[in-house]
Parts: structure tokens; C-alpha cells; sequence
């Protein structure tokens, strides 16, 4: 059984009385350890993609299938739990909570998971450690730097010891130095033997990758192997 | 709906940093709440000091004492006209020596000069002279009817009572404005004009609410006394000629429905009355004032609910609002918690326990100043006050579930917003 089966996955919205097909019979299957990048135009259907990878939302038709959870046809309480334990999401814009630290801004996963404060600090500090942030634990997000907050985040992933890390454009609002950091991170997480899937629209981010999924038009194009 | 505990200690925790990061919007928010609770805490503790006052006082009075009277609050109460009771026939001396004659009266005290046409003397001695003060006639039995102690000397007899003797018992306020350093028993007085010798003080008497309304301001001299030199006072109006004359009854122990039974049957025939017509005299007893008492702050309370639901109404609409705001503010964290997995009714709470966390400090808030204004009163003027412990609770409890209701809507919202949608709003 692979981690991740896609079948025939379709999405469409109603955009007052158009119908419009973000996503059109997809099929992807992937395996622990992958690193994969999707890239594509604007409209391509990547986001929507990426929001159903994420259980953000639910297929119109199709399948998926995560780590033996049939995720297409689950209710909200369910994609929520699914979302806590097997997913862990990283944003263009970091997404950190303001008025926290960045130790509780990693806990925060784990709050929702039932998981003792105590226990909580201790694997929210082994996440920190992770990303090389131990110094900063008891900083708020305006007092990091741009990469500093992307690390939390990213710390903020990997505290539930999710299946897939999902990352929307991880360098998107970082510098070149901080973004290059921020890529060898993920380089590095992909050797301890995480799933990432990194969406971006650029090609230097993108090979990073082992494989390229482009789409167009709400269908994959072509896989690209590395 | 199930929440885990650990999940809601920690929704308690966020709600309070929330608050604490927002202080100046948090505290205008909840004045409406404080005021509410401030009402029903400060006026409970005035209105339960004031009826439990009251109650002691009127346990002053026995609880088998029974007050013949023409009319009283219960006949208002029952709806009869006060042109129709002023009518009535008046009470005179002779009905009470016609009720002591009953085996179930222990002992039967007359008094003149009290209720609606009293007249106010002056006392005098050696040139000192009072202020005008309630002169009482009345029997021997005046002391123990009426619980009062004597605080020096002794009361009047039946027999100076019978011979009309001109003896007088001060109250306290006669007693401090003529004899403030010298003993008063058996000093010559001038009682309006005719002089008296003053044979007892009475101690000090119990009065609503421990105020100063004049109820130590008397002299009670013998009722025969008092008739020939004043007359029975009377008062007429529209008609009818009105005579103060007040009989209290106090029964043999155990015979008191005996006792009210006889009374009832004597003043019948007394007035002449057919089966069919209704009593024209009342008998007042301790459980009858207490009823009509009970009605009154029952009323007062209702009136105290109402006003405390406006302020709270007031309170919960500000509460909405900020909710609100609060919620727009901060979509994109509600979509976070959502993408980290929270579930719908794990933000649900979260707004819930935020809101009713704001009105709780608004209710502890209130609770503090509501029995901080009650021992204010207390203190500067003796007002008696009572701080029940449910009242504490009722002003919380109270607090917390404006939060949770006026809370509902916004807290609702939030927890139906789409992760993707909010999760990208700026």
C-alpha cells in the first residue's frame, strides 16, 4: 500500500452560474520518502490541488486515499482529526500566531491532539531543536526574522510527526539567503525520511525536488524524475 | 459535546491572554455587565438588610399578638375604599374591656394617640422643654404588648390607671433632652401644660431598618389620663369621624385561634352585624403584616430583575459586538486552528469560553462593587445590609451566561468558516 493514492480527482466550483473545473481526474501515487514539488501556472489548479492533498477540502469525484485513511467522502470532524495527525501544512505567509511564543505557536498542533502541557513543551522544544531554533523559544514572531518564523512554522510541522509536510510557496517571502536555508532545511528533512510536497512556481525551488508534478488546466502535464 | 479537558483548560488560558493583550477594549466591553451585576449585588444586599431588619422588628412584636384595628394595610390590600373605612364604626375603650372579659385573652392593652390623628406635645422641666413628641395613653400592659424594656423605675398600675393618676414614662427622647445627667424617677413634669410625675424610661425601641423615624420620640401616660385631658383624638373626613383607638390582644399560649375566633365573634355583636355582612373592624396579626411585607419586596425584587436585565441586555449587545470584531479580526487564525486541526466545535468554545470569560471578570467585577457599595452604606448610615452568598453566585452565574448567550452568534460564525478561505484573509 503506498502512502498516497490519488484516483481520478476532480474538483469544480460554482462561480455564479459558470461551473469551473479546477481540478480534472488526477492520478498520483506516492510513497514514504518522496520529495515532490507541483508546479504550474496560475489557474493551473495547484492551489485546489494542494488544498485536497492538505484535507483543507473535499473532492467532488475521485479518490484519495492517506496513509489507508479514504479521506474523499470524510465529514468535517474527521478531515480535522486527519488534518491534526497526518499533516503538517507550512504557508507563504508563516501563519505564526502574533501574541505567542514561538514554543507555543509549535505546541499548538499538539493542544489540539489532546496532548499533556507538559509532554507538549517537551516534543515542541525537540521540534525547535530540529530546526535549529532553541535560542529563540521564548520569542514572538516580531522579534524573529522572516527565515527565523519559516523555521517555526516548519518546527510547527513536524511536532505531530505527520505523514506529509505540505509547504504553498515555503520561499515565497523570504530573501535569497534566508529561502536558500530555508530549501536546505527541507533537504535535510527529506534525508531523515519525511514526504514533502513543495508547491511554487519557481524552477530553482522546485529541483530541490526528487520529482516535478506539473499541471496545467486542472490535469497533470507530465512528471518530471530527478 | 464532547471536549476534552485538557483541550477546554487550555481554551480558558488563550481566552485570558486574549483579554489581557486587549485590556482597554475588553473593559469598556464588559461595562455594561459590571453594571448590571453591581445592581443586583449592592440592591440585593440593601433590600435583604432592610426585610431582614424589618422581620427582627416585627418579631418584636410576638408572634400571637393580635391588633384589633377600624382599618389597616390589609383592608387597602383586599381593595376597599378608604372613604368606605373611615366610615366604619370607630374602636372605643369599652371594646377592649369587653374582649379582656375573654378566657383566651392573657392580657389586652388600649392605646389613644397613635396611628393617623396623633397628636404631637411638648414635655417640660424647669424650663427645658421638649420637641414635639407622640403622647400615648394607654393600660399597665403597654410594656409587655409591646416587648419594650424598661430601662429605669417602673410602669403604671391598674389602679393608677383606674384613678387617672398623672404619671408619665419617658421614651428615650424626652429622657435625653430634660434629664441628660439627672435621674428623671420621680421628677415633676409638665405634660402640655398639666403636670405629671415621671414614674419609668422605656429602653430603646426596634424601628425599621435601624433608622432614627421617631420611634423613641414618646411618653405613654395612663389612657383614662389622656381622655380627660385631650379627649379621644379624632380626625374627620368626608364624612366620617375618624378616633385613633388601637387594641392589642395578646392571647393565652395556645389560644391564639381561639383568641381570634372570640375577638371576631365580640366586635360582631359589638357592631351589630348581620350574618351576611363582612367584618368592619381588622385583626391584624405578626404572620398577616409579614405576608403583605413579603408581597411588597417581592415586588421590589421583580422591579430590581427587570432594571439588572436591561443593564445586562445592554452589556450582552456590547459583548456581541466585540465578539465579532473579534472574530473578523482574527479569521485567518480561526482558519490556522482549523488547518492544525481544530475541530468546528473546538473554535466554538473557544469564543464561547472567550466571551464568557470577559462577562465573568465583568460579573466579579460587579460582585465587588455591588458589596462594596453595600458596606459603603452600611458604614456611613448604619443602613442594614446582608450579603447573601447567592447573590454572588446569581451576579456570576448571571455574567457568565450573557457571555455564553450573546457570545452564540459570533462564536457560531466562527466555527463555520471556511480553513481555505480564512486561512488567506488578510
Amino acid at each position: 500500500m503506498s502512502l498516497i493514492e490519488v484516483e481520478a480527482l476532480s474538483k469544480s466550483y460554482q462561480m455564479g452560474s459558470v461551473e469551473i473545473h479546477a481540478l480534472r481526474g488526477v492520478n498520483l501515487t506516492v510513497e514514504r520518502g518522496e520529495y515532490i514539488a507541483i508546479m504550474g501556472p496560475s489557474g493551473s489548479g495547484k492551489s485546489t490541488f494542494l488544498n485536497l492533498l492538505g484535507c483543507l477540502d473535499t473532492p467532488t469525484t475521485g479518490r484519495y486515499v492517506l496513509n489507508d485513511h479514504d479521506v474523499s467522502s470524510m465529514a468535517e470532524d474527521d478531515l480535522a482529526q486527519v488534518r491534526n495527525e497526518e499533516i503538517g501544512f507550512v504557508f507563504q505567509t508563516f501563519n505564526l500566531l502574533a501574541r505567542a511564543t514561538a514554543l507555543q505557536n509549535v505546541e499548538l498542533p499538539l493542544v489540539y491532539a489532546g496532548v499533556t502541557a507538559h509532554e507538549r513543551q517537551a516534543r515542541a522544544r525537540e521540534a525547535l531543536e530540529k530546526v535549529d531554533l532553541l535560542d529563540r523559544v521564548m520569542h514572538r514572531p516580531n522579534e524573529l526574522s522572516g527565515g527565523q518564523r519559516q523555521r517555526v512554522a516548519i518546527a510547527r510541522a513536524l511536532v505531530n510527526d505527520p505523514s506529509i509536510i505540505l509547504a504553498d510557496e515555503p520561499t515565497g517571502n523570504l530573501d535569497s539567503v534566508a529561502g536558500a536555508d530555508l530549501l536546505e532545511l527541507l533537504d535535510g528533512l527529506h534525508e531523515k525520511g519525511h514526504t514533502l510536497f513543495v508547491v511554487t512556481h519557481e524552477r530553482d525551488v522546485a529541483e530541490h525536488a526528487r520529482s516535478i508534478v506539473h499541471l496545467r488546466d486542472g490535469q497533470i502535464e507530465s512528471i518530471e524524475s530527478r | 459535546m464532547k471536549l476534552r479537558a485538557a483541550l477546554l483548560r487550555e481554551i480558558g488560558v488563550m481566552a485570558f491572554e486574549t483579554l489581557r493583550a486587549n485590556k482597554m477594549r475588553s473593559a469598556l466591553t464588559i461595562v455594561g455587565v459590571v453594571i448590571g451585576i453591581t445592581a443586583i449585588v449592592g440592591m440585593t444586599s440593601l433590600v435583604r438588610g432592610f426585610d431582614r431588619s424589618f422581620r427582627e422588628m416585627l418579631e418584636g412584636l410576638g408572634p400571637n399578638t393580635i391588633f384589633v384595628a377600624k382599618f389597616s394595610g390589609i383592608s387597602f390590600m383586599s381593595g376597599n375604599d378608604f372613604i368606605d373605612l373611615i366610615r366604619r364604626p370607630n374602636l372605643t375603650p369599652d371594646d377592649a374591656r369587653a374582649l379582656e372579659r375573654l378566657e383566651s385573652v392573657r392580657f389586652i392593652d388600649t392605646m389613644l394617640g397613635s396611628g393617623l390623628s396623633n397628636s404631637r406635645e411638648r414635655i417640660s422641666y424647669r424650663g427645658e422643654e421638649t420637641k414635639r413628641i407622640q403622647i400615648l395613653g394607654a393600660t399597665e400592659y403597654f410594656a409587655q404588648v409591646g416587648f419594650i424594656p424598661l430601662e429605669a423605675g417602673r410602669f403604671f398600675t391598674a389602679g393608677e390607671l383606674q384613678h387617672r393618676r398623672a404619671v408619665v414614662v419617658l421614651g428615650q427622647t424626652p429622657l435625653e433632652s430634660l434629664f441628660p445627667f439627672t435621674d428623671p424617677i420621680g421628677k415633676k413634669v409638665r405634660v402640655a401644660g398639666e403636670q405629671y410625675t415621671v414614674i419609668g424610661v422605656m429602653g430603646p425601641r426596634p424601628s425599621p431598618g435601624g433608622f432614627n423615624v421617631g420611634q423613641d420620640d414618646l411618653a405613654v401616660i395612663p389612657y383614662t389620663r389622656y381622655q380627660s385631658q385631650f379627649g379621644v383624638p379624632s380626625l374627620n373626613w368626608s364624612g366620617g369621624q375618624h378616633r385613633d383607638v388601637t387594641i392589642t390582644v395578646v392571647p393565652r399560649d395556645g389560644q391564639r385561634a381561639v383568641a381570634l375566633r372570640e375577638i371576631e365573634q365580640v366586635m360582631r355583636i359589638r357592631h351589630g352585624l348581620r350574618l351576611d355582612e363582612p367584618n368592619d373592624f381588622d385583626l391584624v396579626t405578626q404572620d398577616a403584616v409579614a405576608r403583605i411585607w413579603q408581597q411588597t419586596t417581592q415586588a421590589v425584587f421583580l422591579a430590581l430583575v427587570v432594571i439588572s436585565s436591561i443593564a445586562l441586555l445592554v452589556g450582552g449587545i456590547g459583548v456581541m459586538a466585540i465578539m465579532t470584531m473579534s472574530v473578523t479580526e482574527r479569521t485567518s487564525e480561526i482558519g490556522l486552528r482549523k488547518a492544525l486541526g481544530a475541530k468546528p466545535r473546538e473554535i466554538l468554545w473557544q469564543f464561547l469560553v472567550e466571551a464568557s470569560v470577559l462577562t465573568l471578570a465583568g460579573g466579579v467585577l460587579g460582585v465587588l462593587l455591588g458589596s462594596g457599595t453595600g458596606l459603603l452604606v452600611h458604614f456611613i448610615s448604619g443602613f442594614p445590609i446582608s450579603l447573601p452568598w447567592w447573590s454572588f453566585a446569581l451576579g456570576l452565574g448571571f455574567s457568565a451566561t450573557v457571555g455564553l448567550v450573546f457570545g452564540m452568534v459570533p462564536a457560531i460564525r466562527a466555527s463555520r468558516l471556511d480553513p481555505i478561505e480564512a486561512l488567506h484573509h488578510e
